[in-house]
């Protein structure tokens, strides 16, 4: 019986701290505003992207949702890394990441990414985007930065997780056509001092 | 430029017929009710409102917390080795100066236990992740009666981060504070680059500002109702360094920057003071969302009655 009680508040932790891994990955940002024109990634490519990311959406997936969704993101980005396209972008002054988000535009974008995609994954895809931007929203408000530099890019994180997320499921000449503006307000890599 | 807050003009009348008996440590405010109206939208989550709404029934109720709330603080120590590890000397001159930062609002912390732990894991935590929860899950005691100050290396350029008050319902094993462990006081730090201006103890401070129910003073800008706290002027965006005697930069607002306060972002050198509403609000906070705390706010059965009517 002194088992219940445990298995209780464990059940209750789970359910109301949500998803427990982190939704960031900043690399998202180029997954919109530079991969899309990159000659690099073939359709095939782009179709195993969205593979990976429904796969990772739909219920009774193997790997914890957001987990799944961040790593098909890094495996994407890691087919252009080594390109100097790549290096000369995340060095020049076009690479930019996103600084907040638009509710509005990322809502009719989130219409747009389910219009293509099973409900279920899309269920899943808009839980995941308000989650991201819940956990933000409550760092934001509770934490000390050293500068506000840092809180942007820490928020930028939860920001370019979401716009690539999103961008999965455009079709290709829509992806081609949206530009990291289309999500919020975005900054220079420069400016934020992104390194990485 | 006067600041504006949201009164809940429902929340009020629900309320007027509610109980008037007060408990020792409640006693009736002779002030008249402020009321103020703003016809703002409300941009804020949905607890921002709700906090809003206890404030409300609170002065509606001519609830006014008197008396000293001692707190119990827990320290845990997340360590790697050397790294992280704090003497005795750096708790005491932390709670030294959480006691004098909190006592015009009566709030007094005492120090009830330090624990070590060593676990990687754990010491590179980040909010919201499997390490913070599993570590709070693992370590915390009594959320209700105390406060869990953890201390660890948490990345990406954070100094501390903390629960509301109004979490503490339903997510009870993370309630608390994590600070960087370079952030306390009185260290000698030397894995950390010079200059480091946030090594006076301030962040603990600020953080447990935001467990006492504060937001940054830089919370929703320039767009009212900011922080909720009408005696801080609206400002912008968050303080850097210590940037003293500049007028915000708020429309309409013509008072400076709160950069002395501690709930923006500046150096700790910088961060001198609380504002008189802001020592109001956290003694709210605490004996509405915290009334465990404290035996009186725990048998009052007017807090009971307002917590029953508004949630």
């Amino acid at each position: 019986m002194k088992t219940l009680p445990l298995l209780l508040a464990a059940l209750t932790l789970s359910i109301s701290a949500g998803p427990v891994f982190a939704l960031k990955n900043i690399e998202g940002c180029d997954i919109v505003a530079f991969a899309p024109g990159s000659s690099a990634l073939t359709p095939e490519q782009w179709l195993d992207y969205r593979s990976k990311v429904e796969a990772a959406l739909m219920p009774g997936n193997a790997a914890p949702t957001a987990a799944g969704v961040v790593a098909a993101q890094k495996e994407l980005l890691a087919l252009i890394k080594a390109s100097p396209a790549y290096r000369d972008y995340l060095a020049g002054d076009s690479c930019r990441i996103l600084a907040g988000l638009d509710a509005g535009a990322v809502q009719k974008l989130l219409a747009e990414a389910a219009a293509t995609m099973p409900a279920d994954a899309a269920k899943t895809l808009g839980a995941l985007v308000e989650t991201a931007r819940a956990q933000i929203d409550r760092i934001e408000r509770t934490a000390r930065f050293r500068s506000n530099r840092d809180r942007t890019l820490f928020a930028a994180q939860y920001y370019c997780f979401v716009a690539a997320s999103i961008v999965a499921f455009l079709p290709p000449e829509r992806r081609a056509e949206i530009a990291l503006e289309d999500f919020g307000d975005t900054i220079s890599c420069k400016d934020a001092g992104r390194t990485g | 430029m006067n600041r504006r807050k949201f009164l809940l003009s429902s929340a009020c009348a629900c309320l007027a017929t509610a109980a008037t008996k007060v408990g020792a440590v409640l006693a009736q405010d002779a002030a008249p009710i402020p009321r103020r109206a703003c016809g703002t939208p409300l941009p804020t989550p949905a607890e921002k409102i709700q906090a809003r709404r206890v404030v409300t029934a609170l002065r509606a109720n001519r609830v006014a917390f008197r008396g000293k709330t001692i707190i119990p603080v827990r320290f845990h120590i997340i360590h790697e080795g050397r790294r992280g590890y704090l003497p005795d000397r750096q708790i005491k001159a932390q709670m030294a100066l959480l006691n004098q930062a909190y006592a015009p609002a009566q709030i007094q912390f005492k120090l009830v236990n330090v624990k070590l732990h060593e676990n990687p894991a754990w010491f590179r935590q980040e909010p919201s992740t499997d390490e913070e929860i599993e570590m709070k899950t693992e370590l915390g005691k009594e959320p209700e009666k105390s406060l869990n100050i953890y201390t660890a290396e948490p990345a990406g350029g954070l100094l501390g981060y903390a629960t509301f008050p109004w979490w503490l319902r339903d997510t009870p094993q993370l309630d608390g504070v994590v600070l960087h462990h370079a952030t306390l006081p009185d260290a000698s730090r030397p894995w950390v680059d010079q200059p480091w201006p946030f090594d006076l103890g301030m962040t603990a401070v600020h953080e447990v500002g935001h467990w006492v129910g504060l937001y940054h003073t830089f919370q929703g800008g320039c767009q009212a109702p900011g922080d909720d706290v009408d005696d801080t002027a609206y400002e912008g965006q968050a303080a850097a360094g210590c940037p003293l005697n500049q007028r915000s930069s708020c429309p309409g607002e013509e008072r400076f920057n709160p950069v002395d306060n501690y709930m923006d972002y500046s150096d700790d050198a910088c961060m001198k003071q609380f504002t008189p509403i802001q020592y109001q609000r956290m003694k709210d906070m605490v004996g509405y969302y915290r009334y465990q705390l404290n035996p009186l706010t725990q048998r009052s059965s007017l807090l009971a009655q307002i917590r029953e009517s508004i949630e």
